[in-house]
């Protein structure tokens, strides 16, 4: 479980984790990855390396046999009469067509050579035709790889606001929880899944569908109709335009506080020799790997704080650089992250508290809560502030950005986590709940989000282990919790309970060394 | 099973007759919608055990039979009849593959819609109307299953 990504994301970091300062191996990992941005077709010069990338990639994958192919990996999704491993109608159905699309982007890299590229994506809530990209029969004299002639939508034909359209997409992003987001477990006759066995993969239908899935999902298949509204529809280099685009929405549900279910039976589910890897061999990815992007090499986030140099002239518009304003509000959150202790760096435009944790550590039977006494006027200006839009607005990554950077925001750092075996606990952080216990789920107000641990708690390369800290944004729970009364308290209660990821494994428990609490002015 | 062998059958097999299951109809429900025709079925408020305090939230679909259009594509939007008569658009659904199939209640087609707030509480009027989403649509037919709040 993650907290906090869009924090980071727009710190322009790729630790997707909530995890700062830490000796764990997935971090050194992760710095390392560099994920590449998915852009979309929106304005794309035909020319685009992008797009000439994703052209010769297709006809690449087409003239290619064995398992790195484009008949291969269409197969994987379905034939001319039925589904074969992809889920549709099923909880599986958002993670394992993002390992689907991540093997076709791993594939395009290697036999091209690019390893810049990453999959565009079809934004149909602002191009509601196809894109021309996709519909021309040749491109520089050559046949097109990226048309097919089976598709019954001409190119003026529009989508219309009942499938792609704001109140649609504000209704997908409002929606919670997973399960009516990203449709429900499944259900094989009167038996509700149970385990962890593939079949319940291919359950095809077997759970209720919300609307990402039922609406724009499935519409757009049908609108462009012919291959695309079949199950063999992967035969249609538009297809991955189009799932990209559904991939961004959940990314930008989570961006936007939706939090996946932590159910094991979703998350410990691997999807058993589904894919190939460029080499052709088996990519068996689990759920829990498949939660945050960039990890798996690329990111929606689009505009980068600094803007890399470039030594090509650009083809295609170039991003967006944002408001001075905006930069300084940056700057004051990078400071947050750039210093050990708050409490004695006292950083420029930052409120900041601490408290030493003197209790007993976290435990499943009893959570620990740590007082930090903050100014109320301070805190006012979190709980009061004006809430980010929703909605088709924060389709723009970059408006959403300056709005959310731009107001009061609080976050907690638990310092040093002393932690024990974690392997099997996801915890859970609380906001001033009287009430707290592992029972209270994380649809409660009081939630903040979580966090987990992997790799090794031990030295690393030889060096003494360090105990890693944690960064939780408060602000939205700060807002429920807060939100009624007259004049917000003087003392906020962070509260770390653990709870087992496996309902019959045991938990672990932590213990931070200190608290710090950070209110970031406008 | 249909005549084509397969619970998924490619659109140009024979057209299916959707007979509507009369089990869950209510007095005044017309559970099989065409282009010129919409369905008419009552959602009504499902069990709740002794630890569901919180009111219902959503409208929970099953489709139990589809046949696609001859041309063009289909889309079915969902709306909620106000007690004045008025409607309420609450949600729009596809069927993806879009080929026929008839399945029985266990494995119908079921979607999930958010209840406006002005509806919780009693039984609600859904009617769902087959809208062209691309050419003329004709012959499309969608049969409705039940309908369930939540």
């Amino acid at each position: 479980m993650t907290m906090s990504r869009r924090d980071m994301l727009l710190q322009g970091c790729v630790i997707g984790a909530g995890v700062i300062a830490a000796n764990t191996p997935g971090i050194v990992a992760l710095a390392q990855a560099g994920p590449k941005l998915r852009r979309s077709l929106h304005g794309m010069a035909p020319n685009d390396p992008i797009l000439q990338t994703w052209r010769d990639g297709v006809r690449l994958l087409k003239a290619a046999s064995g398992n790195v192919s484009w008949t291969s990996f269409a197969n994987i999704h379905g034939n001319a009469t039925d589904f074969n491993l992809c889920p549709h109608g099923n909880w599986y159905f958002l993670p394992w067509h993002r390992a689907y699309l991540v093997s076709y982007e791993r594939a395009v890299r290697q036999l091209t050579g690019n390893n810049d590229f990453a999959l565009p994506y079809w934004d149909w809530t602002e191009d509601r035709q196809m894109p021309a990209a996709f519909v021309q029969p040749t491109f520089n004299g050559q046949p097109n790889s990226l048309f097919e002639s089976q598709r019954d939508a001409t190119p003026t034909d529009s989508l219309p606001d009942s499938t792609v359209g704001p109140g649609v997409i504000n209704q997908i992003l409002a929606e919670s929880p997973f399960e009516t987001f990203g449709t429900s477990r499944p259900i094989n006759g009167a038996q509700v899944q149970n385990n962890l066995d593939q079949s319940w993969i291919n359950c095809e239908f077997c759970g209720t569908m919300g609307t990402l899935e039922q609406t724009p999902h499935n519409l757009v298949h049908v609108f462009v109709g012919g291959i695309m509204a079949q199950a063999n529809s992967a035969l249609d280099p538009l297809f991955m335009m189009h799932h990209c685009n559904i991939d961004r929405i959940w990314w930008l549900w989570n961006q936007g506080g939706g939090a996946d279910t932590p159910d094991p039976l979703w998350t410990g589910m691997t999807f058993q020799n589904n894919f190939f890897n460029p080499d052709g061999t088996p990519y068996s990815p689990k759920v829990s790997d498949l939660l945050v992007p960039e990890p798996l090499g690329y990111t929606y986030a689009d505009t980068p704080v600094t803007p890399p140099p470039s030594t090509t002239p650009p083809t295609t518009t170039p991003p967006t650089t944002p408001p001075p304003a905006t930069v300084a509000q940056y700057d004051k959150f990078k400071s947050l992250y750039a210093v050990p202790n708050l409490a004695t760096a006292k950083p420029a435009g930052v409120a900041t508290y601490a408290a030493p944790v003197t209790g007993d550590a976290a435990t499943l039977n009893k959570y620990l809560e740590v007082g930090v006494d903050v100014d109320p006027n301070a805190l006012r200006t979190v709980v009061y502030r004006k809430s980010a839009p929703s909605g088709s607005e924060t389709l723009s990554l970059t408006k959403a950005r300056q709005d959310y950077i731009s107001g009061p925001r609080c976050y907690a750092f638990l310092r040093e986590v002393d932690y024990t075996q974690h392997q099997n606990t996801e915890y859970r952080v609380f906001l001033d709940c009287d009430y707290l216990s592992a029972g209270v789920p994380t649809s409660n107000r009081h939630y903040v989000g979580s966090f987990g641990f992997f790799g090794g708690h031990g030295s690393h390369g030889g060096k003494e282990a360090r105990k890693p800290s944690i960064a939780v944004d408060l602000t939205a729970a700060c807002q429920r919790v807060y939100g009624n009364a007259t004049t917000p308290p003087g003392k906020l209660r962070v509260q770390i309970q653990p709870v087992p990821l496996k309902p019959t494994g045991r938990a672990g428990s932590a213990k931070p060394s200190r608290v710090e609490v950070a209110i970031v002015g406008a | 099973m249909g005549a084509c062998g397969s619970w998924t059958m490619r659109v140009g097999c024979a057209l299916l007759l959707l007979a509507p299951i009369g089990a869950a109809a209510a007095e005044g429900d017309q559970l099989l919608a065409t282009v010129n025709k919409p369905a008419v079925v009552t959602a009504t408020p499902a069990p709740k055990t002794a630890s569901e305090s919180q009111p219902a939230r959503q409208v929970v679909l099953s489709v139990t039979g589809y046949q696609p259009p001859q041309n063009g594509a289909i889309q079915g939007i969902v709306k909620a009849q106000k007690p004045d008569g008025s409607e309420q658009q609450i949600g729009t659904i596809g069927v993806f593959p879009d080929s026929a199939f008839k399945a029985e209640s266990s494995r119908a087609r079921t979607y999930n819609f958010p209840l406006p707030k002005e509806f919780e509480g009693a039984a609600v009027k859904l009617k769902v109307e087959l809208v062209p989403l691309r050419g003329q649509a004709e012959g499309a037919q969608l049969e409705v299953g039940s309908a369930e709040i939540r």
